[in-house]
């Protein structure tokens, strides 16, 4: 199916400057965003899964002190923590990464009706995508909020900002797969793989008391937890993982983009 | 008494046809339990050795069996009641009772997950280095946990109504108990007494271990089952709309 890119009469595409588009493309995000917010059900869930989730986990594992060795910016640092602080560090990313990838799974699939309204009135592709993805982030945003408030029960990381980072990443990683998967799945095989993909990966196979085969540092959410549990328990973070997530984040945003993009 | 089991027939035979005559759906049932019982089984693989946290070496790929059956079919039970809203209010205006159409989807989840089970023992055969004691009382085992999800999804599905939210509230269910049930992570609380996957993986571990599926874990999962179905049953109801 092709999209002209003259407006019809009565359409939004009122110009084809910078600013037109921006202004296109927040409307259109800000639409969006209404959609999400008019449904008190998601709205509350956002809040109390993600708080239920990485509460509960670090209220149930035994209260015992382990030894860790995690990535620091000059190797790795050995260091001494609890198990729920460890589990909480661990879980908190696996939160964002399942809500992310869900929602994403389901709004982009919740949204085709609409993209397609707005691409036949004019909108651009990139504007319509840049709209899809800033609600996501704006989901993202709220669960890694409530995440980082939930694990302070259990620890205060070292490095707070680069914790908050690791955990948009992780949540911004699996909303680009749960928008990508959500362009070529049905909802059954989608969440089925959102459910196991997050939860392999980053509790199981990232987990700093394992010994994972080398092919789990290819994974996406290898350098986000590495990276959350640096700046969790490090005194130096190790920050490079921060460019290889953001690298992973961006690949993934694009893979799914082109996918949004050809099913269009 | 006739008249109910022909509409019986007639309501399931529909819902299996039009969950098999989705491509995806298929290729779920054949893909999926595969890919979860290997990743399960290199997931937990990744522990042998921690100490604290050295799981029974076969219980990657028997967690893995047991929630690729269990979670399937609790995503049907959701997507059963929360999708199939219309074509079951059609089915009352046709003359079926409120009971009939849950009982319906109930039996097609039942159905569905069996064939679900049989495929996860299949592979599980095929792919793991372990020989079943007792390969029939494996099934059932994993026919109680898809038992047991499928309600849960019915009762999530028919408590919060939406696909995305329901999804959301299951995942995060099962993600606690998958790990929980199969002793991955270690506990200090009495909750991983209650979860609903407990009690089938015992039963999972005893059929293949020793060819025995014991009685009073046989018992609680009935009853776990059980009360799920009144639950199922009475939130439908209380609904007051379709199942």
């Amino acid at each position: 199916m092709s999209h002209d890119r003259t407006p019809r009469e009565g359409g939004t595409d009122s110009g084809n400057g910078p600013r037109a588009t921006l202004e296109r493309t927040w409307t259109a995000t800000v639409v969006g965003g209404r959609d999400v917010l008019r449904d008190p059900v998601l709205v509350g869930l956002l809040v109390v899964l993600p708080a239920y989730f990485v509460g509960v986990w670090g209220w149930i594992v035994p209260d015992e002190e382990i030894a860790l060795e995690v990535a620091a910016g000059n190797g790795t640092e050995d260091v001494i923590a609890t198990f729920p602080e460890l589990i909480g560090a661990v879980i908190a990313p696996v939160t964002g990464a399942l809500v992310a990838g869900i929602a994403a799974l389901f709004l982009v699939q919740r949204s085709r009706a609409v993209d397609s309204r707005l691409l036949a009135v004019g909108y651009r592709r990139l504007e319509v995508l840049a709209a899809r993805f800033g609600v996501l982030a704006a989901v993202a945003a709220v669960v890694v909020a409530v995440s980082t408030a939930a694990l302070a029960i259990h620890l205060v990381p070292e490095n707070p900002v680069w914790y908050v980072l690791a955990l948009a990443l992780a949540a911004g990683t699996y909303g680009a797969i749960g928008a990508a998967i959500g362009t070529v799945l049905g909802r059954t095989a989608g969440v089925y793989l959102l459910l196991f993909a997050p939860m392999l990966d980053v509790v199981i196979l990232q987990n700093p008391l394992a010994d994972p085969p080398g092919w789990a540092g290819w994974l996406p959410g290898h350098h986000a937890t590495e990276l959350a549990a640096s700046a969790a328990f490090a005194t130096d973070v190790a920050s490079s993982h921060a460019g290889w997530a953001l690298g992973y984040l961006a690949a993934v945003a694009l893979v799914a983009a082109v996918a949004a993009i050809l099913r269009w | 008494m006739t008249d109910v089991a022909n509409r019986q027939g007639v309501a399931v035979g529909a819902a299996i046809r039009s969950f098999f005559r989705e491509p995806t759906n298929l290729a779920l049932l054949v893909v999926l339990p595969p890919v979860v019982i290997v990743g399960f089984d290199l997931a937990l693989e990744a522990f042998v050795g921690v100490p604290g946290m050295d799981p029974d070496p076969a219980a990657g790929e028997l967690g893995g069996t047991l929630f690729a059956t269990a979670f399937l079919a609790g995503l049907l039970g959701v997507f059963q009641v929360v999708g199939a809203a219309g074509p079951d209010r059609r089915l009352v205006v046709c003359g079926y009772r409120r009971w009939e159409v849950l009982l319906a989807r109930v039996l097609t989840i039942v159905l569905v997950g069996a064939a679900v089970a049989l495929v996860a023992f299949a592979t599980f055969f095929v792919l793991s280095d372990i020989e079943p004691a007792s390969p029939v009382r494996a099934v059932l085992a994993l026919i109680a946990a898809a038992v047991t999800y499928g309600l849960l999804g019915v009762i999530v599905g028919a408590l919060i109504g939406r696909e995305l939210e329901g999804s959301l509230v299951l995942v995060f269910l099962a993600d606690l108990d998958s790990f929980l049930a199969v002793g991955a992570i270690p506990v200090d609380t009495w909750i991983d007494e209650y979860l609903p996957l407990v009690r089938p993986y015992v039963l999972l571990e005893s059929a293949i271990h020793d060819g025995t599926l014991p009685v009073g874990d046989v018992l609680e999962a009935t009853l776990y089952a059980l009360v799920l179905l009144v639950l199922a049953l009475g939130i439908v109801s209380l609904r007051g709309e379709s199942p």
